[in-house]
């Protein structure tokens, strides 16, 4: 049945929205994704009573499993993965009897005929309504014959407002390899399925501190009075990773550090910061804005590949301590690889608020902490009035932590007590643990939320993904072109490579120590 | 007995000087009112080193006029700190005394939660009743500049407070326990009264304890197919937990309001209230059609008095909704609905979990008076039978 515009039970800021009755399907329900993340995230949805009263979530994957096989590995993995610990026995014992699994192969079109079957007789026996999401966890190799499959079978229906039951799909990242590939991903699956039932995840933007950077911005009128080029002298925005690439050797050999997260998570970040105001808080209004900031910067060129761009990859060195191997070195990676495993690049928005206002974006892995921020750095103060022999006057920044230690912190300079005129920076923080206490919910659990709901301001849009790549792929295809003689070129457990250090230093500035 | 002013001059108003540090789960200490935030200072210099932090989003002020409900508001404070780290201040005034009294503690509380690295300012104050007008002038210097105040209102808001308007001007939001009214009829009107009169938000605890059921509802009745039928609806039976512990004993309220509020969203008529034996039938009219509600006692030790243990609702098709607490965990509402050709599986949800200060939790939380609380409000307070 339709939805109801104005529901008299629901009553907006002063209960949880309520959701549609519905059956969230996982592809590739057999991955470490679903057992490390999705599930867990359900669970705690389920825990919290956010999901719909009547609801139902199926595992389908190529393994063959029961449905009670599929239950116990996902209960140990909610006991091993969830943020709450121990698993609270009675609610899990109420939400393993809507968990189900589904053998099929995801190219079997008898398979989807079964599936459908299935789904329609859960539907019946739970009330779910018809409604449906699919999350797509698979290789990104099998998004396109999935969702022709599910369209095939009618299991996606066709798009609109005024539907009795709706359909959804979630793709994970990545979405395409390249400009040209993100364009015919796109347009492929436009032949199965409307732009508007489409959630492309990015993991980042569920997290709460990036959900904060619209809040912060645009609820705080002292910042973004100076949020532009007259007061801010450029950004840095970091994603730096101890951990190495792990078990994910042949997956990195294929996509590297951009297109692992600097393309997505990175470029996400630069958009928000960067954003003009929305004229309100839709998913529209925000990703419209978000989308001019992307169209507003040059793609790399022949004149900028070697001057605003770094590539790194990492050596053997020590983390913790410990001595850890080099990339090369890495299950499944080529011993003379060009991959890289990290990335510094600068980025200039042509617009009136940005204009010569230099962005530089750095991330890497086996970097000697993990910490992902944005830091605003403000001109330094007019006049000299401060400038005295063995004073250090530095600037003001204004640093947005997204992970961990979530928080945002303002350096500013402040007299030593004493008889001298002597200025030290000294730091103003804010910690999100010391303010909100419990754990923050995982981005999984919101972003699925969100998409049962139907709002997918938190999802990024076709247009803001090949924006992105039609900024970064002529980078990456000149690195193609052109291997990395110095390769290894930084030790894991440094900052990266000296060439990253160098990128800064020829415009004045340096890193920020995260 | 010598005079208060003379106990105060000498000193003896005060039970220890001494900072005497309590045994508790954070330290406890006994002040003068003028060193309440040098001590909390000097308890925060020696948290240091056990890396808890000191955090604040608001202003709590708990005021009680019953010293018997003193425990379970530190329950509640305490479970309030967990999801929203806040200072706490709360003032009891104590009948009983015969001397005058004004008692000033600290301390440092901390979440049940041991994982949890906040922890937060605690003043208590303890006054005899002759000392009550100084309640206000004994927080006001140590509410945190800059931040919401929420006053939870323990006490019984018919009752002629002159303390009441003086706290309530400091609060942002005012959020009453219609759990201390003997009268529910008269709660409401004093509720709707305050809130016309000093135009601050309110809410009340009864209220957020039913927030579960009423989301079950919403979710339930989400498409317009179920809507339809629960307009449908001839008869609704709600059970609940009659019984009664030291802190509960108003055990029907929660129940009235779940229909009150069914009735007012669903812009049901009133048209009579009858009690037969332990049991309440309230009718309302809806395009001539008779809904007829049905309060029904349970009563169970195991579960938090009043909690409504069970809804159902028929119409006159053979349409039949029951929600009914799991038999193996209460926090689970099983769900069954059924017509006289069809039934679907049973599905459970997490309605709550029964812990003393979640539904003040949930009030702070949310922002400004629910329309739909005032609605149940002028709903209750036009039926005079209704206790």
């Amino acid at each position: 049945m339709a939805k109801i515009k104005e529901h008299p039970l629901e009553e907006i800021g002063h209960q949880q929205r309520s959701l549609d009755p519905c059956i969230l399907v996982i592809f590739g329900a057999t991955g470490d994704l679903t057992s490390r993340k999705l599930i867990p995230a359900i669970y705690h949805l389920k825990r919290e009573g956010h999901l719909p009263s009547n609801f139902v979530c199926v595992g389908f994957a190529r393994r063959e499993k029961t449905h009670d096989e599929f239950r116990k590995e996902m209960k140990e993995a909610v006991s091993s993965f969830s943020r709450v610990k121990p698993i609270d026995e009675s609610v899990w014992g109420s939400f393993e009897k809507q968990l189900y699994y589904h053998v099929s192969d995801f190219d079997s079109r008898e398979g989807y005929q079964n599936f459908k079957s299935f789904l329609e007789k859960l539907d019946l026996q739970h009330g779910t309504k018809g409604n449906r999401v699919f999350y797509l966890s698979t290789q990104p190799s099998y998004f396109p014959k999935i969702i022709q499959r599910l369209n095939e079978t009618n299991l996606l229906y066709p798009y609109s407002e005024e539907s009795d039951k709706w359909s959804r799909v979630i793709m994970e990242k990545p979405f395409g390899h390249s400009f040209q590939s993100a364009c015919d991903l796109q347009q492929e699956l436009l032949n199965y399925i409307n732009e508007k039932q489409l959630y492309r995840i990015d993991h980042y933007l569920g997290k709460e501190t990036v959900q904060n950077l619209l809040a912060f911005r645009f609820s705080n009128s002292i910042f973004e009075s100076l949020w532009n080029n007259r007061y801010i002298d450029h950004i840095q925005i970091t994603a730096a990773e101890e951990l190495g690439i792990g078990t994910r050797g042949k997956f990195y050999e294929e996509e590297g550090l951009v297109r692992d997260f600097m393309q997505n998570h990175m470029m996400q970040l630069l958009s928000l910061v960067a954003m003009e105001t929305p004229h309100n808080l839709t998913a529209d209004a925000i990703r419209n804005e978000k989308v001019k900031v992307l169209e507003c910067i040059s793609p790399f060129s022949s004149n900028t590949f070697i001057t605003d761009a770094v590539r790194g990859q990492y050596g053997k060195g020590f983390i913790d301590g410990k001595e850890v191997i080099g990339y090369r070195d890495e299950e499944n990676v080529a011993k003379d690889s060009n991959v890289e495993t990290y990335a510094a690049v600068k980025l200039f928005i042509d617009n009136w608020r940005w204009d010569g206002v230099p962005f530089y974006l750095r991330g890497g892995k086996r970097l000697p902490k993990r910490a992902t921020e944005i830091s605003i750095v403000f001109k330094g103060a007019p006049g000299k009035l401060f400038h005295l022999p063995n004073t250090k006057v530095e600037s003001n920044v204004l640093t947005i932590r997204i992970q961990p230690n979530e928080g945002i912190s303002l350096k500013m300079n402040c007299k030593i007590p004493g008889p001298t005129n002597t200025v030290q920076p000294v730091k103003m923080d804010f910690s999100y643990g010391s303010f909100f206490g419990l754990t923050p919910p995982e981005a999984y659990e919101r972003l699925i939320c969100d998409c049962i709901y139907g709002d997918s301001t938190l999802f990024a849009r076709e247009d803001e993904v090949i924006n992105s790549w039609r900024i970064l792929t002529p980078l990456l295809d000149f690195w193609q072109e052109n291997k990395e003689r110095e390769f290894p070129n930084y030790a894991a457990g440094s900052f990266g490579p000296k060439g990253a250090d160098e990128l800064l230093q020829r415009d004045g500035k340096k890193w920020r120590l995260v | 007995m010598s005079s208060f002013k003379e106990m105060e001059k000498s000193g003896d108003l005060f039970n220890n000087l001494n900072f005497t540090k309590i045994s508790h789960m954070s330290s406890e200490y006994i002040v003068e009112p003028s060193k309440i935030e040098s001590q909390l200072n000097q308890i925060w210099d020696e948290l240091q080193g056990i890396g808890k932090t000191r955090a604040s989003l608001f202003n709590l002020i708990i005021y009680s006029e019953s010293d018997k409900r003193e425990d379970y508001l530190y329950k509640v404070a305490r479970k309030v700190i967990e999801k929203f780290p806040c200072r706490v201040i709360m003032a009891t005034i104590d009948y009983k005394a015969i001397k005058p009294v004004l008692k000033t503690s600290v301390s440092a509380i901390t979440s049940e939660s041991k994982s949890n690295a906040v922890a937060c300012d605690f003043i208590n104050i303890s006054l005899s009743l002759c000392n009550r007008e100084r309640t206000p002038f004994l927080i006001i210097p140590h509410l945190t500049t800059d931040l919401p105040t929420y006053l939870l209102w323990a006490d019984d808001p018919c009752k002629q407070n002159p303390i009441a308007s003086k706290l309530e001007a400091l609060a942002t939001r005012v959020i009453f326990d219609s759990e201390l009214s003997d009268e529910l009829n008269k709660f409401c009107h004093a509720a709707i009264n305050h809130k016309e009169r000093s135009g601050s938000d309110i809410a009340d605890l009864n209220w957020g304890r039913i927030e579960g059921w009423r989301q079950l509802f919403s979710q339930t009745f989400k498409t317009k197919d179920k809507l339809d039928l629960l307009k449908k609806v001839s008869s609704i039976e709600i059970c609940y937990n009659a019984f009664e512990n030291e802190y509960l004993r108003h055990t029907k309220i929660q129940s009235l309001y779940l229909q009150a509020w069914l009735a007012s969203r669903l812009e049901w008529t009133f048209k009579s209230y009858a009690t037969e034996k332990a049991a309440v039938k309230i009718t309302y009219m809806s395009d001539s059609k008779e809904i007829n509600i049905h309060l029904k006692e349970t009563a169970t030790s195991e579960m938090i008095p009043g909690r409504i243990t069970s809804v159902k609702l028929e119409t006159p098709n053979g349409d039949f909704f029951s929600f009914e607490r799991s038999k193996t965990s209460s926090q689970l509402v099983v769900l069954h609905y059924s017509t006289k050709d069809y039934c679907e599986i049973p599905s459970e949800f997490v309605i709550d979990k029964y812990e003393s200060g979640l539904s003040l939790v949930k009030e702070i939380f949310h922002k400004g008076t629910s329309l739909h609380f005032l609605n149940v409000l002028k709903q209750l307070a036009t039926h005079q039978e209704i206790l």
